[in-house]
């Protein structure tokens, strides 16, 4: 058993070393959807993880009421929740006024709180820049801050009345921009707005004719008991603030995810082709195993090993590359302190991506393992090509064609499977290049009707769709690159033959191409409704639709890259003389 | 020649004209370099020897193409002997090569050039018989003959190739040593 | 001469892994020869016959094929070249596993332009002549080596060459089925096709009218056969 085992694994060594390229192909696709998984996954941690951080920094209610009376009504109503069966702390009531703030000639809704210099019990705003409050000065929410472009030292003006900004600062108590909760007073309706401190001597000015709100920070014995509060327009809780910051991520985590399924497709049909590949090269040496006594179970063991290796590797290529890009590529919002990467990975997130990894690994290796294991010993070792079901009527109709079709049309009917993979191939390209259009449009036309000031959920879902767009297009070149690759290799032989029958390189470089078109039209052709029909299925909302002639320039720029991918390697391995093909080509 | 005369007439007693055109036959193309009357001095020595007897056949001149010859019992187990002997010709390449071993010490000519000659001998002999078994009309069991004929001289070929690397390549030693 | 070679030289590598596979072989074959070039493996015979059917390109000298000189064709010409004048027959075969013995021989016809029932018409006649006109519909793996060879050699023969070189055209097969492949070169022979054959068999020197023996990269010797026929007289030329 030891001995066997070493053999497996000094195969398995040898393998990985002889074909570099192909094993790091493999590994960049199946990186590249378990990166995209880790990403999605991720997003709910980052979410999450900073609100619970700036909710301890800054001494977080648990429970925040704000009553929809105004004046004393607000403070009476106040006054007896301080004293309700489990509060155990309290702090405010705070005024509050609802306004309008202009800063650099743009205007937003602002919540006005009011505070004190001195530090309270709850809720103590944690101050990221500058300085806190005082009288003529204002203290902006850092999310807000930053989708106006405000700075410490700038002057806004609020209602009229300008004001100096004294600093930044973040707090628990609130959602951050743009769901401060901002309503015109007396209305149930809220919409979206950003927070500012000011001096409670101030506030009384700010506020004019409007008459004062007041909110109130509780503190309760057990913090998750706040989930019995009925939560609404006038009462709210941490955990719904919790949740309502992670809507900023939700469209982001959304295409990620479904991102992620499309590129373990891609990954998928990408790692089969080039296992069909490694398998159609390693058929002679399944021969050999067999001869020398090798069962079944073996040599399939042998193959899987190396895949599940390759696997694995690349789980943790891709859960690492996701990790550290996540930040990078999706920062958590500015309303919120604390960094992502203080704790790794989530245990679920490492399972989510193992399995993913192993999943596409064994899943594209095993008809292909299985197969060659179970060939006869004498037709492996011949390796004789495996008649393939004839295509009757592509025969017929390639004596028809031009010598570069006729070449294309035949090495397509040679090779029906490898002709079926570039045809899912470019259907998975297609439809996630459809999609992320889609995706792309829709963004574009969200949400203008307010304000000039850009809206961080979409911003970020745009940012998740760039991700996206990139690894896609990333992944598509590889899986393009790899199968044409291995056709090429695969149809040298033929090439060949075909040159010393008197086919020049140039017919016989088009006649490959055109063998990777023909199957490729099919796919493009399928990918661009089942693109459209993924966005409709998976969005909520309408769905925009992109111009046609965009998707016809996705469509043709898909058949572009994969002739041009093809004839360019065809092209140089037709350079090479002839007779070296046919010396190298097994007999 | 005696043994395959007696074991042809094993079958039946036969003419002797019969015996050579079975014995033809059985030769294919290399039948046609057979003497006529080799068959027949046979015929009278194993006569001679006891172990076939003749009869005039009917209403024909009393020639030895016209007997019909018959074995004795002693002839018989003459032929059961002869097929369970195991003895099988040998080729004299001992010969050939002492010829070239003496021509190299002696100087007495070069080596590679007698096994160019030879080899060319042992071609053209190859090729005669390849070209026989080419004939269309070759029976199959004269052509397995052939076949045997042209799979030794291929041996042969293939010996003195060895020969010529040999010899050639103690030509270059011998030069580097000289020079 | 058909076919004419002068100081025609191929060499691999440089310096001390200098190999000289072809050595300045000077070559005429007229129309209707039937040659053998005969020698040790590794000698250059394949090298050989690449330079002269311009599957390579040689380091020095020139090749004419009837007159015209092929060395210094571009890749599409002699493309051309090989597709009209030449047939190629491999030790290896190199059928298309994928295409019938029919479809084989029919592709060397419609890659040379001929209409579809032509090149049809074609494959089926030379099938027949090599025998193998009840195998027509057969994939390559169904037959056996020597009537893949046949195949190949109606395949060289599609296009009616001035030359069809033939490299080991025996060399993976048995006594009978070589016997057919002689057979069936024995027939071109007669029938006035030129031949270039390569191989370490000498059973081939039986349907050549001249054997030429290489080593080296050179040719030792060069034997014409006179009256082949009747086949005793060889006469030395070098
Ligand atoms: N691409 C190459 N690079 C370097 N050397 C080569 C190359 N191709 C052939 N050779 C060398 O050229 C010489 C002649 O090779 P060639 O294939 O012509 O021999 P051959 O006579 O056909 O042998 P065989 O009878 O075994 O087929 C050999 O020494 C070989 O090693
Ligand atoms: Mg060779």
């Amino acid at each position: 058993m030891a001995g066997r085992l070493l053999f497996i694994c000094q195969l398995l060594v040898r393998d990985l070393r002889r074909r570099r390229t192909e094993t790091v192909l493999l590994l960049v696709a199946i990186t590249a959807a378990t990166a995209t998984l880790t990403l999605g996954l991720t997003l709910n941690e980052i979410a999450d993880r900073p609100y619970q951080q700036t909710r301890t920094a800054t001494a977080g209610p648990d429970v925040i009421v704000t009553p929809r009376t105004t004046g004393q009504a607000a403070l009476d109503e106040l006054a007896a929740r301080t004293t309700a069966a489990g509060v155990t702390d309290h702090s405010g009531p705070f005024p509050i006024a609802y306004l309008t703030m202009t800063a650099h000639g743009r205007s937003a809704h602002a919540v006005v709180e009011g505070r004190d210099d001195a530090p309270v019990s709850i809720d103590r705003p944690a101050v990221t820049d500058g300085t806190w409050v005082r009288p003529g000065g204002v203290v902006v929410e850092r999310a807000f801050a930053d989708a106006l472009g405000i700075r410490t030292g700038d002057t806004v003006s609020i209602d009229g009345h300008p004001l100096r900004v004294t600093g930044t600062a973040v707090t628990a108590a609130r959602a951050t921009y743009p769901y401060a909760g901002w309503h015109y007073s007396g209305s149930v309706l809220v919409e979206r707005g950003g927070l500012v401190w000011v001096d409670r001597s101030d506030i009384a000015t700010l506020a004019g004719s409007q008459s004062l709100s007041y909110t109130l920070n509780l503190k309760l014995a057990d913090p998750a008991a706040s989930a019995t509060y009925p939560v609404g327009d006038q009462l709210t809780t941490w955990q719904a603030i919790d949740r309502l910051n992670g809507r900023l991520y939700s469209d982001a985590q959304m295409t990620l995810l479904v991102g992620s399924w499309l590129l373990s497709g891609l990954a998928l049909a990408g790692v089969a082709g080039i296992v069909a590949g490694r398998i159609i090269g390693q058929r002679r040496r399944v021969g050999l195993l067999k001869a020398v006594g090798a069962g079944p179970a073996m040599i399939a063991a042998i193959h899987l090993a190396e895949y599940l290796v390759i696997g694995l590797a690349a789980a943790a290529t891709g859960l690492v590359t996701g990790w550290f890009a996540a930040p990078v590529l999706i920062r958590p919002s500015a309303g919120l302190i604390g960094s992502v990467n203080a704790q790794p990975p989530a245990l679920r997130t490492v399972i989510a991506a193992t399995a993913l990894a192993l999943t596409i690994a064994v899943a594209a290796t095993l008809v292909p393992v299985v197969r060659a294991a179970a060939t006869s010993t004498i037709h492996a070792l011949a390796d004789a090509a495996t008649p393939p079901r004839r295509r009757r009527w592509r025969i017929w109709l390639s004596r028809r064609l031009p010598t570069a079709l006729l070449i294309g049309v035949r090495i397509n009917a040679r090779r029906p499977r490898r002709a079926r993979l570039v045809t899912v191939n470019t259907l998975i390209t297609t439809t996630a290049l459809v999609a992320v259009l889609i995706v792309n449009t829709q963004a574009v036309h969200f949400d203008l009707g307010y304000t000039a000031l850009a809206n961080p959920r979409v911003e970020r879902g745009e940012q998740a769709t760039l991700v996206l767009t990139v690894v896609v297009c990333v992944l598509a070149l590889v899986n393009a690159v790899v199968s044409t690759w291995t056709a090429v290799l695969d149809a040298r032989q033929p090439l060949a033959v075909a040159r010393t029958l008197g086919a020049t390189p140039g017919q016989a470089g088009v006649g490959l191409a055109l063998a990777q078109l023909l199957p490729a039209v099919p796919g493009v052709a399928v990918g661009i409704p089942a693109g459209i029909g993924l966005v409709a299925f998976v969005s909520i909302g309408e769905v925009q639709y992109p111009p046609g002639s965009w998707l016809l320039a996705t469509a043709l720029g898909v058949l572009l890259a994969v002739a041009a991918l093809t004839a360019v390697p065809a092209m140089v391995a037709t350079r090479r003389p002839v007779v070296d093909t046919l010396r190298s080509a097994p007999t | 020649m005696q043994d395959v005369v007696l074991a042809m007439l094993a079958k039946e007693p036969a003419h002797g004209y019969e015996l050579r055109s079975r014995m033809r036959d059985a030769l294919g193309p290399l039948g046609e370099a057979m003497n006529a009357g080799q068959i027949y001095v046979t015929l009278t020595r194993l006569a001679k020897a006891g172990l076939v007897t003749s009869e005039r056949a009917d209403g024909l001149p009393d020639r030895p193409d016209r007997r019909v010859y018959t074995l004795t019992p002693a002839g018989q187990q003459r032929v059961a002997a002869w097929l369970t002997e195991v003895t099988w010709p040998k080729p004299d390449l001992a010969e050939f090569h002492l010829k070239l071993v003496a021509a190299a010490s002696a100087r007495l000519a070069d080596p590679v050039a007698l096994v160019d000659a030879q080899r060319r001998e042992v071609l053209r002999r190859l090729r005669d018989a390849q070209r026989a078994a080419l004939g269309q009309a070759v029976d199959p069991v004269a052509g397995l003959l052939l076949e045997g004929v042209v799979l030794r001289l291929r041996a042969d070929m293939e010996w003195l190739e060895a020969c010529e690397r040999m010899w050639t390549k103690g030509d270059r030693t011998g030069r580097k040593a000289r020079a | 001469m058909v076919l004419r070679a002068r100081g025609l030289t191929r060499r691999y590598g440089r310096d001390s892994g200098l190999v000289r596979a072809v050595d300045e072989v000077d070559l005429d074959v007229p129309a209707g020869q039937a040659l053998a070039i005969m020698g040790p493996s590794g000698c250059g015979k394949s090298t050989l016959l690449h330079l002269l059917g311009g599957l390579q390109r040689p380091t020095g000298g020139q090749v004419w094929l009837a007159d015209r000189r092929i060395d210094t064709m571009s890749e599409w010409a002699s493309a051309r070249l090989r597709r009209d004048s030449l047939g190629f027959v491999f030790q290896s075969f190199h059928l298309m596993d994928e295409l019938t013995a029919m479809e084989n021989v029919e592709l060397a016809a419609l890659l040379a332009g001929q209409p579809p029932r032509r090149a049809r018409q074609r494959a089926l006649h030379l099938l027949e002549r090599v025998g193998l006109a009840d195998r027509a519909a057969h994939l390559p793996s169904a037959l056996s080596g020597g009537q893949r060879q046949r195949v190949a050699i109606a395949r060289a023969l599609c296009n009616e060459p001035l030359v069809v070189l033939a490299d080991e055209p025996t060399g993976n097969l048995d006594s009978a089925a070589t016997l057919d492949v002689l057979r069936l070169f024995e027939e071109l022979h007669t029938a006035g096709q030129t031949l270039v054959v390569v191989t370490h068999d000498p059973r081939i020197a039986a349907v050549a009218d001249r054997v030429i023996s290489m080593r080296d990269g050179a040719f030792a010797d060069d034997r014409q056969v006179v009256g082949a026929a009747t086949g005793t007289v060889y006469g030395r030329r070098r």
